[in-house]
């Protein structure tokens, strides 16, 4: 990890130096760090709390008024959970090809993304491409916008392939300012991701417990393995208007995904399983608010809390020898709650420094006893651009 | 909780139809020449200028003492005056022009839903940005 990490900061340093001649050298380079502490780390009943650090570089070039080059890093450190320390690194292109004032406005991305973790979690270091092509149409005679695009992202774990996933996402959007200021926005999607499903599933005597029936002995590659596709469904409409008493604008947000193929399993690694990116594939319904202030002088207020229904997707663990599956469906009811204080300083007139501070507060209640928790967290973050 | 539920709808409605015909502010002047549209989903017109780009909308900081920078501060004190003609406005640079064009696509850079969405939520959930600023060629 720390090699990599040299190798990232030397090609980055090295692409300023080499940028930094120009006498129209387009650079910006953002910069950000954050604290963080929380009493949960691991959002579950161990409550075992920790502290840790991010930070996080941004090298953007501008080679073209239509495009920018972004190359960055970032890691995270623990001062408990070493085996979560991470490096990252970020490789990305964005192109808007239309104009200004066009009623048609194209953006396009391709980005790639390493992340490489503690020897110890060394099983989770991953690569990833993302590409994305969305549009809006905002004509000129109406309230009302219209987009829609295609996101697919492939993350690859070489030493854990069965974490392997790729998405797609068909995405579209309606947004409508009606009555004055009132807008309403509706946002849909279909989301598609490959997954290995187990469909056969039997109960063993002896384990008193359901388990995953093979052929003798325990064979992970049996036929009873199906690769398939995971599909979800997804509509989220929200409400926003400015609150000009309080100087403040309120935002209600209403979300409902619904998994299309729910009666299927799939495999899932269970070491280190916050890593794992099938950990959080869930259907259900959340609704929350979040109110944004500038009636503190020289400050931005912003607080919300949000609820949530959910009921995750089954899934089986899986090690060497055996596969096993828990006979407690994870239902969960979470609350969240949050209040961010933001102090922008002016340094001169290009240059703004932005302190943050956040305070957030979880509490879930689940059918699986194990993921009844709650959680503070305090997060302490500076940013800025140069 | 059959008050409560009577209740909420009547409440939305009120907040729905609370006078905003126009987009006059209270103390009568122009919010601003842009149309009303909220694609970031702060609740505020995303068109509001901003001047020195901290977040917070001009209309928001005047009435707050504005400050001089610490920078500007100290030009002033040994600056006798400057005179208007001397300056040269930049040429736009690409960086310039890409915040004005990356503003005109955020309502499509950041999507609330998919399976990686997960329980974004909070201010980095809102997505959007209104760009950066640049001077001369070098965008800070």
């Amino acid at each position: 990890m720390n090699r990599t990490g040299t190798l990232l900061a030397t090609a980055l340093v090295s692409l300023i130096l080499g940028t930094s001649g120009s006498t129209r050298a387009e650079v910006a380079v953002d910069l950000g760090i954050k604290e963080i502490y929380t009493n949960n780390l691991r959002k579950d009943s161990s409550d075992y709390e920790d502290w840790f650090t991010t930070r996080s570089v941004a090298l953007k070039v501008y080679p073209l008024s239509t495009i920018e080059v972004s190359l960055g890093y970032d890691d995270a450190v623990y001062r408990k959970s070493n085996e979560l320390n991470s490096v990252g690194g970020q490789a990305s292109i964005g192109f808007v090809p239309t104009s200004e004032h066009s009623i048609l406005s194209v953006y396009l991305e391709s980005r790639l993304d390493l992340r490489y973790y503690h020897e110890d979690s060394r099983d989770n270091d991953n690569r990833g491409v993302h590409l994305s092509a969305v549009a809006d149409f905002h004509p000129p005679v109406l309230p009302m916008s219209l987009r829609g695009g295609v996101i697919f992202s492939s993350s690859k774990y070489p030493r854990s392939d069965d974490l392997d996933k790729e998405t797609v996402d068909l995405v579209g959007g309606l947004n409508w300012v009606f009555l004055g200021r009132n807008s309403l926005d509706i946002e849909a999607g279909a989301s598609f991701a490959t997954a290995t499903f187990l469909d056969t599933l039997g109960y063993d005597t002896q384990k008193e417990e359901r388990v995953v029936i093979f052929n003798h002995p325990y064979d992970l590659t049996t036929p009873d393995q199906l690769d398939g596709n995971l599909r979800m469904f997804s509509v989220s409409p929200r409400y926003s208007r400015p609150l000009d008493f309080l100087q403040s604008g309120l935002s209600i947000l209403y979300s409902y995904q619904k998994i299309c193929n729910i009666r299927r399993r799939f495999i899932q690694r269970p070491s280190q399983e916050s890593l794992s990116p099938w950990v959080s594939i869930w259907e259900g319904w959340s609704i929350g608010f979040e109110l944004k202030s500038y009636l503190v002088p020289r400050m931005i207020v912003t607080t919300g809390s949000t609820y949530w229904d959910k009921e995750y997707y089954s899934t089986l663990g899986a090690n060497e020898n055996s596969v096993w599956i828990s006979d407690i469906v994870r239902m969960d009811l979470k609350r969240r709650t949050f209040l961010t204080l933001e102090r922008p300083v002016t340094i001169d007139t290009d240059h703004v420094l932005k302190p943050t501070l956040t305070v957030d507060y979880t509490n879930n209640t689940s059918a699986d006893p194990r993921y009844t928790y709650t959680d503070w967290s305090v997060t302490l973050s500076l940013s800025t651009t140069l | 909780m059959n008050r409560i539920t009577f209740l909420i709808p009547l409440m939305f409605l009120a907040l729905v139809l609370t006078p905003s015909l126009c987009y006059a502010t209270d103390d009568g002047t122009v919010e601003s020449l842009e149309p009303f549209v909220d694609l970031d989903g702060d609740g505020f017109n995303d068109n509001l200028d901003d001047s020195n780009g901290d977040g917070i909308p001009d209309r928001y900081s005047s009435t707050q003492q504005v400050a001089e920078t610490v920078v500007e501060a100290i030009e002033d004190i040994f600056v006798l005056g400057n005179d208007p003609g001397s300056f040269i406005t930049p040429e736009p640079s690409n960086c310039s022009v890409y915040g004005k064009l990356k503003f005109t696509v955020r309502g499509i850079t950041a999507w609330r839903l998919g399976l990686d969405a997960g329980d974004s939520f909070g201010p980095e959930s809102q997505g959007g940005g209104t760009g950066t600023h640049c001077v001369g060629g070098v965008c800070y």
